[in-house]
């Protein structure tokens, strides 16, 4: 009996999933202990000079 | 008639996430001003179904601030900072890895010699040709000085923020 060459079938394609869009975040309601110190600006900022 | 709404894309800077999602009486008084723009324009992202996009970094960039300039400074427990952290990397951000080539033309177009933060952020908003919407004025100036040719933002600038 002779063997059969089988090419591989390509996968089905699926079609690129599209981005999700942005659910919404809110404000924390996390209990502040030290306030008026913390400046998300300037955190960020040193993170990136260093 | 079929109306095709166009999406809106937009990076974010992680300094407009957290002066959008710490509680305000956390933050100084300078802070307190952009918070308001942040949250504005997190809101009509949301309203708007717009896409937000960040680089990878953007998760170690919000895990280093929390811990660094909120729980280690005492500003809030380490349960709440942990919170805190997890609400915001819970959030549906579309993470990219940066072209790696655009990081570097856009760090070496900006003069800079420290990390590349920045340009991080800057390349995808290039690769995906959209606006960088950031809180940050310093690298509002430095992206105008050097004639950077990528759309950036300052969050209270942009309709949303206002």
């Amino acid at each position: 009996m002779s063997k059969v060459n089988t090419v591989p079938q390509p996968k089905e394609q699926k079609p690129p999933k599209s981005p999700e869009s942005f659910r919404g975040l809110p404000r924390s309601t996390i209990k502040v202990l030290k306030p008026g110190i913390f400046n998300p600006v300037e955190a960020i900022r040193s993170l990136r000079d260093e | 008639m079929n109306q095709s709404v166009e999406i809106q894309h937009f990076v974010i800077d992680a300094n407009v996430v957290l002066l959008s999602v710490i509680p305000i009486s956390a933050l100084d008084a300078v802070s307190q001003v952009n918070a308001k723009a942040a949250q504005q324009f997190l809101a009509q992202a949301k309203l708007e179904n717009a896409v937000l996009h960040v680089p990878e970094l953007f998760d170690s960039e919000v895990r280093n601030a929390i811990y660094r300039d909120g729980i280690s400074k005492g500003v809030f427990t380490f349960e709440d900072g942990l919170t805190l952290a997890r609400e915001i990397l819970a959030a549906n951000w579309q993470r990219h890895i940066p072209n790696i080539e655009f990081v570097y033309r856009v760090q070496q177009a900006m003069n800079r010699t420290k990390s590349t933060g920045d340009a991080e952020f800057l390349a995808v908003a290039q690769e995906l040709d959209c606006p960088l919407i950031t809180a940050d004025s310093a690298l509002i100036n430095t992206v105008q000085n050097q004639k950077i040719a990528i759309s950036v933002f300052a969050v209270t600038d942009h309709p949303w923020g206002q």
